[in-house]
């Protein structure tokens, strides 16, 4: 038993390197792209009331620019517990109920984030053969940002399950982020 | 379809999963249960489309808006400003924390911000002129809901969004609730302030004091009047007011108070983006949640069964306040809206109910709940930032709870006074 909790362990600790390192690249780059949908949606109020010229590109790059920051985010928000949840009766359960039931989630997190990831695939295919309508780019670029989503939320997901399993029944797993 | 979607979700959500993930696997498990596996990637489409939408882009701006003015610095001209105006008066310090939190509001529209920003100035400087601290931070927590109901406000934009709702309509209506909220808890901290005797500040202001503390507040107070005017003026839409917002409060901090530095900048940047990624995937799939509800037939359903139990409207919305304030206790404002919303709306506008008016009703409760135990956020914030425990906190808040519940009951039943100030820009 304790030599298969090494062995997951040594699996864990690149993992957790890994995701981490993608995490944190990605919202920084979430961060950039807050700043060009900013850039451009004051570029399109500066165009249409100072030039008299509106752009016709602004309004559809900005939200799939949108869309990719919710998606850049997303390894971070879940490896770091920043999404909503109600943790009250679930730290009412005795930490042997409560570890099966932190485990039963992320199963079926890793599962069905699982069958997302293929489908954003095929999702992702779509987007091969289409331009988006303003800019001459194909929608794939734009529609890339979904298995990444997926495909990171799977992989943290991983590095939780076997941290669920190694870990003394204890540890709180439980949103620790600064409130202030 | 079968409601095991429902089921699985309430089960995830009680044991303690994320929202956002709750929302995605209840539909999905029932999926492979019910052997429709295919329709997968109509729930992807629905989650996709769900965030790429140019109203919900307000969202991002209004939340690097706060988080610019909070960063550089704002809160101190603000506090200053109010306290120039009723310090003076006895319980001097709690007023002027409820009248920072309306002024605030203007500019953050996020309780939990508000919180924060004023609970980490005001309560030790109540503490250290003797009020208690459970007091101080229970009125720091109580008016900070005001935040989210007088304009812009977060939950707003997302009520409009996924009812499709005016924005502007619903921050003019916010802005009564939100005035009535702020007189009530002055009321009440006056009453509480004479029975107590807490201390009343020798000095008052003179008006040259509080024309400099005017001064120094003026520009980041203008953000307000700049968006609501923009948007009801047809200037701009409430997204690109909120970008101009965005843009105005990174010109202020940088070059006209010099509050803000530009290495900051990032890690602002990178702040604004986590908050708002969450709950751009939270909107994704509330989204899809929603879509489900209406396939599988349950906001019918669920319909009728509210309506089987009286047809009298004023009984179903006492009832349904009750509800939302219970939902409140558990649930963030945020993903209470984008879950009930496409269920309970249509009710009620059936029932000869203003679609606005129910949208404020159903926002002012629901953010009262923010400060609510055993699930109150904004509760949860204040103990972190004076070091008071929750549950005494909660107990000092009941006076002020009972204002808010005045208020969630007067706009209830008195529609006007929501209603007046859209009907007359013609929003309603």
């Amino acid at each position: 038993m304790i030599k298969l909790q090494q062995k997951l362990f040594a699996i864990n600790t690149p993992l957790g390197k890994f995701n981490y390192a993608v995490a944190s690249v990605a919202k920084n780059l979430a961060g950039g792209l807050l700043a060009l949908m900013l850039g451009m949606i004051l570029a399109q109020v500066f165009f249409r009331y100072v030039l008299n010229d509106s752009l016709a590109w602004t309004e559809e790059l900005a939200k799939f620019a949108m869309v990719w920051v919710a998606c850049l985010v997303a390894p971070w928000a879940y490896r770091e517990h920043l999404n909503v949840s109600i943790q009250m009766f679930a730290d009412a359960l005795p930490a042997i109920l409560r570890r099966i039931t932190e485990l039963m989630i992320t199963l079926l997190v890793i599962v069905i984030c699982g069958i997302f990831f293929l489908q954003s695939l095929e999702f992702w295919q779509t987007g091969l053969s289409i331009n988006a309508s303003s800019v001459p780019v194909k929608l794939a670029y734009f529609y890339s940002c979904a298995p990444f989503a997926f495909g990171s939320i799977c992989l943290v997901g991983l590095e939780k399950l076997i941290e669920q399993l190694c870990l003394p029944l204890d540890h709180c797993f439980a949103p620790q982020q600064d409130l202030t | 379809m079968s409601l095991s979607y429902f089921w699985v979700f309430i089960l995830l959500l009680t044991a303690g999963a994320p929202v956002i993930f709750a929302l995605l696997i209840g539909p999905g498990v029932s999926l492979i249960l019910d052997g429709k596996e295919v329709f997968f990637s109509a729930l992807l489409n629905r989650l996709y489309s769900g965030m790429n939408s140019f109203p919900l882009m307000a969202v991002p701006f209004f939340i690097l808006a706060g988080e610019l003015m909070n960063q550089g610095g704002i809160t101190q001209s603000i506090v200053r400003f109010s306290q120039t105006l009723i310090g003076h008066y006895r319980g001097g310090l709690a007023q002027v924390n409820i009248l920072s939190s309306v002024l605030f509001a203007g500019l953050s529209g996020s309780a939990v911000a508000d919180t924060s920003a004023l609970g980490k100035m005001l309560i030790p400087a109540m503490e250290q002129n003797g009020y208690s601290r459970r007091f101080a931070a229970a009125v720091t927590a109580a008016s900070s809901v005001i935040g989210p109901i007088i304009p812009p406000s977060g939950i707003m934009i997302l009520y409009a969004f996924i009812m499709n709702v005016s924005v502007a309509g619903m921050f003019l209506a916010g802005i009564v609730p939100g005035i009535l909220i702020c007189a009530g808890l002055m009321l009440m901290t006056n009453h509480i302030a004479k029975k107590r005797n807490y201390p009343i500040a020798n000095v008052k202001a003179t008006w040259h004091e509080r024309g400099s503390a005017l001064k120094s507040s003026f520009l980041p107070l203008l953000t307000p009047i700049i968006l609501l005017g923009g948007i009801v003026l047809g200037v701009f839409t409430p997204t690109e007011a909120a970008a101009v917002a965005a843009g105005y409060a990174l010109i202020i901090t940088l070059f006209v108070t010099h509050t803000l530095k530009f290495k900051k900048l990032p890690l602002i940047l990178v702040n604004a983006a986590v908050q708002s990624g969450t709950i751009l995937l939270l909107v994704g799939s509330a989204v899809t949640f929603a879509w489900i509800i209406t396939v599988s037939g349950m906001a019918d359903t669920l319909a009728s069964e509210i309506l089987g139990i009286t047809d009298n409207v004023l009984l179903l919305l006492l009832i349904i306040n009750l509800f939302l304030f219970a939902i409140g206790m558990f649930l963030d404002a945020g993903p209470a809206i984008l879950i009930l919303g496409p269920v309970l709306a249509p009710i009620f506008i059936s029932l000869g109910i203003d679609p606005l008016h129910f949208a404020v009703i159903m926002c002012v409760n629901l953010t009262v709940g923010l400060a609510t135990p055993p699930m109150g956020l904004v509760l949860f914030v204040a103990a972190a930032v004076s070091g008071e425990k929750t549950e005494n906190i909660a107990l000092e808040m009941l006076p002020f709870l009972a204002v808010e519940a005045a208020v969630i009951f007067l706009i209830t039943y008195f529609p006007a006074l929501t209603m007046t100030l859209p009907t007359f820009f013609g929003f309603a």
